[in-house]
C-alpha cells in the first residue's frame, strides 16, 4: 500500500491568537484506507481536514508544513490548479447534510451541475449517471428523489445524496467531517456501512473526522487521536483499543458509557 | 429558514405562484392592483375612450358621472381645458408603469450583481462599494433626483435615469447583507469543495437564494419610483407637458380645485392606491419570507 496523502508538520493559526490551532500535525493516508481523526471539539481535527482542500475559514492561515498529495505539495499550487483537484481528486462531506445541499435547487440540478463540470456529461447522460449513483448509495426510487428539493428529504436521505455526489466523480480521497453527527443512531450505522462499501468498491481513501471513538473504531483502519492541535497517539484501530498509551486516549475510551455499568465520573483534563 | 426554501420553490412553477397568491390576503390584494395597473398601462391606447390631449373648451370642469351635471360620456369628468380625466388617468398609468418597471429593472441590474459580489468576495472590493453606498445614501434621494433633472432637463427617460442614480443603493445594500449570511452556509463550502469557482458559486449557488428577496425589494422599488415620478411631475420637473402624468394632473387639478375638485382628487387617489398596494404586496411577501414572522402565526 502506497501513501496517497502525507501531511507533514502542519501548523495553522487563527488571526489574533498567539498559539497555533493546529500545531505540528503529521500523518499519512494510504490508498483505500480509512484514517480516523478523533478528538474533542476544538481539537483542530476539522480544520486539519479542511486544510487538505485549502478551504480554511478566512481568518485561518497555514503557517507551516507541507501537504503532499500524490507527491505534489498542495500548498504550492495556485487557486486555479487547486480548484481542479477539488471534487475530482479530493472532495468533502460535511456534517449537516440538510444545509450542505443548496435549498433553491432540486437534487437533479445539483448532481447534474457537478457531472457536467468534472466529467463533461450532459443532459440525459448526466441524469442516467445520477440515477446510477443514487442507486449505488441505496436510495429507493432514485427518479423520484431526483425531482425533490433538499427540504423534502430526511437527514439520512440527504447525507446519502451527499455521499453520492462526493463519490460521483471517482475521487481518490474523501474528507468526511463528522458525516453522521446530525443523524440518529440507526441512520448513522447505515451511512457508516455505506461509506465502507463505497471505499471497497471505488478504492477511495477516506479521512473520517469524528468525536465518537466507538464510531471510529467501527469504520477506521487507523486512528489518530488529536488534542489541543496535536496528534497524541496514532495507531491501527485494533492496537489503539488493545493498548492505548496516552492518558488522553484512555480518558476518551473511559468516557464512552457502557450498558450495564454505572456511569463513572468523567476524568477531566489537567 | 424553511419558509425561504419553500418560497423559492414556489416561484418556480405557475401552480406554486398561484398557491403563493392565495396564501395571503395582502399578497393577493397587492398583486391584483399591480396587475390592473400594468394591464391598464400597457393597453392604454385601446382602453382610453378619448385622446388624452383632445381639448373641448366648451365642456370644461365636468364632474364625474355620478354627480349632478355629470355626463356619461366623460365618466370621471373633464379638466380645465375640457380634456377627459379618465383618458388622462389611463395614459398616466402607462407613464407610471413604464417609469417604475424600467427603473426597477435598471436598479436591480446594477444593485444585484454589485450586492452579490461585494457580499461574497468581501475584502477591499466590498469595502470600496460600501463606502460609496454610504456616501450616496447621505444625500436625500428626492433632492438628488431634482438636482439631476435640473441638469439633464425634463423627459420621461431622464426621470428614470434620475431614479436609478438616486436609488441604486437599495438593492446593493440589502442583497449584500443577505449574501453575507448565505456565504457562511454549508452548501457554499460544499460547492467550494467540489471545485466551483467564485463566479460559478455566485451565479449558481448564491443568486437563486436571493431571488425571493429580489422580488420583495422590486415591489418596494416600484413604489418608490412611482412616488418620485409623481413628485417630479407635480413640480413640473417630470415628463414633458404633453405627456399626461398623475403628478402633473394633480398639479393642474390644484389650480382649478374650486371649480372641479375631482380633477385633483382622482389622480391623487390613484397614486395613493397604487403606492399603498405595492407596499402591502411587499409587506405580504416579506411576511411569507421572514421565518421569524411566519413562526408566530
Amino acid at each position: 500500500m502506497s501513501e496517497l496523502l502525507s501531511v507533514e508538520d502542519l501548523k495553522i493559526r487563527f488571526q489574533g491568537q498567539d498559539s497555533n490551532a493546529v500545531d505540528g500535525v503529521s500523518f499519512t493516508v494510504r490508498e483505500a484506507e480509512i484514517m480516523g481523526l478523533v478528538g474533542e471539539s476544538g481539537a483542530g481535527k476539522s480544520i486539519t481536514g479542511r486544510s487538505v482542500l485549502r478551504l480554511l475559514p478566512p481568518n485561518g492561515r497555514i503557517v507551516g508544513g507541507r501537504i503532499l498529495f500524490k507527491g505534489v505539495d498542495l500548498l504550492s499550487l495556485s487557486e486555479e490548479e487547486m480548484r481542479k483537484i477539488r471534487g475530482k481528486e479530493i472532495t468533502a462531506i460535511q456534517q449537516d447534510p440538510l444545509s450542505s445541499l443548496n435549498p433553491a435547487f432540486r437534487i437533479r440540478d445539483q448532481m447534474v451541475d457537478i457531472l457536467k463540470m468534472h466529467l463533461g456529461l450532459k443532459g440525459k447522460e448526466a441524469e442516467e449517471y445520477s440515477v446510477k449513483m443514487l442507486e449505488e448509495v441505496g436510495i429507493p426510487n432514485p427518479e423520484v428523489v431526483l425531482r425533490k428539493f433538499p427540504h423534502q428529504l430526511s437527514g439520512g436521505m440527504c447525507q446519502r445524496v451527499m455521499i453520492a455526489i462526493a463519490f460521483s466523480c471517482n475521487p481518490t480521497l474523501v474528507i468526511a467531517d463528522e458525516p453522521t453527527t446530525a443523524l440518529d443512531v440507526i441512520t448513522q450505522a447505515l451511512v457508516v456501512n455505506l461509506m465502507k462499501r463505497m471505499k471497497e468498491k471505488h478504492r477511495t481513501s477516506i479521512i473520517f473526522i469524528t468525536h465518537n471513538l466507538a464510531l471510529a473504531a467501527n469504520i477506521c483502519d487507523r486512528i489518530a487521536v488529536m488534542r489541543l492541535g496535536k496528534i497524541v497517539e496514532m495507531k491501527p484501530t485494533k492496537d489503539l483499543f488493545k493498548s492505548p498509551e496516552h492518558p488522553y486516549t484512555l480518558a476518551l475510551l473511559e468516557a464512552v458509557p457502557k450498558v450495564g455499568r454505572r456511569a463513572s465520573k468523567i476524568r477531566g483534563g489537567e | 429558514m424553511l419558509s425561504l426554501e419553500r418560497f423559492g420553490e414556489q416561484l418556480k412553477s405557475t401552480r406554486g405562484v398561484l398557491k403563493l397568491l392565495a396564501s395571503s390576503k395582502k399578497i393577493l390584494f397587492g398583486f391584483a392592483v399591480l396587475l390592473a395597473l400594468v394591464v391598464t398601462g400597457v393597453f392604454a391606447p385601446w382602453l382610453s375612450p378619448f385622446d388624452p390631449n383632445e381639448q373641448t373648451l366648451g365642456r370644461a370642469y365636468l364632474p364625474p358621472f355620478w354627480l349632478s351635471g355629470g355626463d356619461a360620456e366623460h365618466l370621471l369628468g373633464t379638466d380645465s381645458l375640457g380634456r377627459d380625466i379618465l383618458s388622462r388617468l389611463i395614459h398616466g398609468a402607462s407613464v407610471a408603469v413604464y417609469v417604475s418597471v424600467t427603473a426597477t429593472i435598471l436598479t436591480a441590474a446594477i444593485g444585484v450583481p454589485l450586492g452579490i459580489a461585494s457580499g461574497y468576495l468581501r475584502g477591499r472590493f466590498d469595502e470600496a462599494v460600501m463606502r460609496v453606498v454610504d456616501i450616496w445614501m447621505s444625500f436625500p434621494p428626492v433632492l438628488l433626483a431634482i438636482t439631476l433633472i435640473s441638469i439633464l432637463g425634463t423627459g420621461i427617460n431622464n426621470v428614470i435615469l434620475a431614479i436609478v442614480v438616486a436609488d441604486w443603493t437599495r438593492f446593493t445594500r440589502v442583497i449584500r447583507s443577505e449574501v453575507l449570511n448565505i456565504r457562511e452556509r454549508d452548501f457554499i463550502l460544499a460547492a467550494k469543495s467540489i471545485g466551483f469557482s467564485p463566479l460559478q458559486i455566485m451565479r449558481h449557488e448564491v443568486l437563486p437564494n436571493v431571488l425571493p428577496l429580489i422580488s420583495i425589494i422590486a415591489t418596494l422599488e416600484m413604489s418608490v419610483a412611482i412616488t418620485v415620478e409623481v413628485l417630479l411631475s407635480y413640480a413640473g420637473l417630470g415628463v414633458k407637458a404633453d405627456t399626461p402624468s398623475w403628478g402633473s394632473m394633480i398639479a393642474d387639478g390644484l389650480s382649478y380645485f374650486r371649480l372641479n375638485p375631482w380633477g385633483m382628487l382622482i389622480p391623487l387617489a390613484a397614486t395613493i392606491i397604487v403606492i399603498l398596494s405595492l407596499n402591502i404586496l411587499g409587506d405580504g411577501l416579506r411576511e411569507r419570507l421572514d421565518p421569524r414572522l411566519t413562526l408566530t402565526r
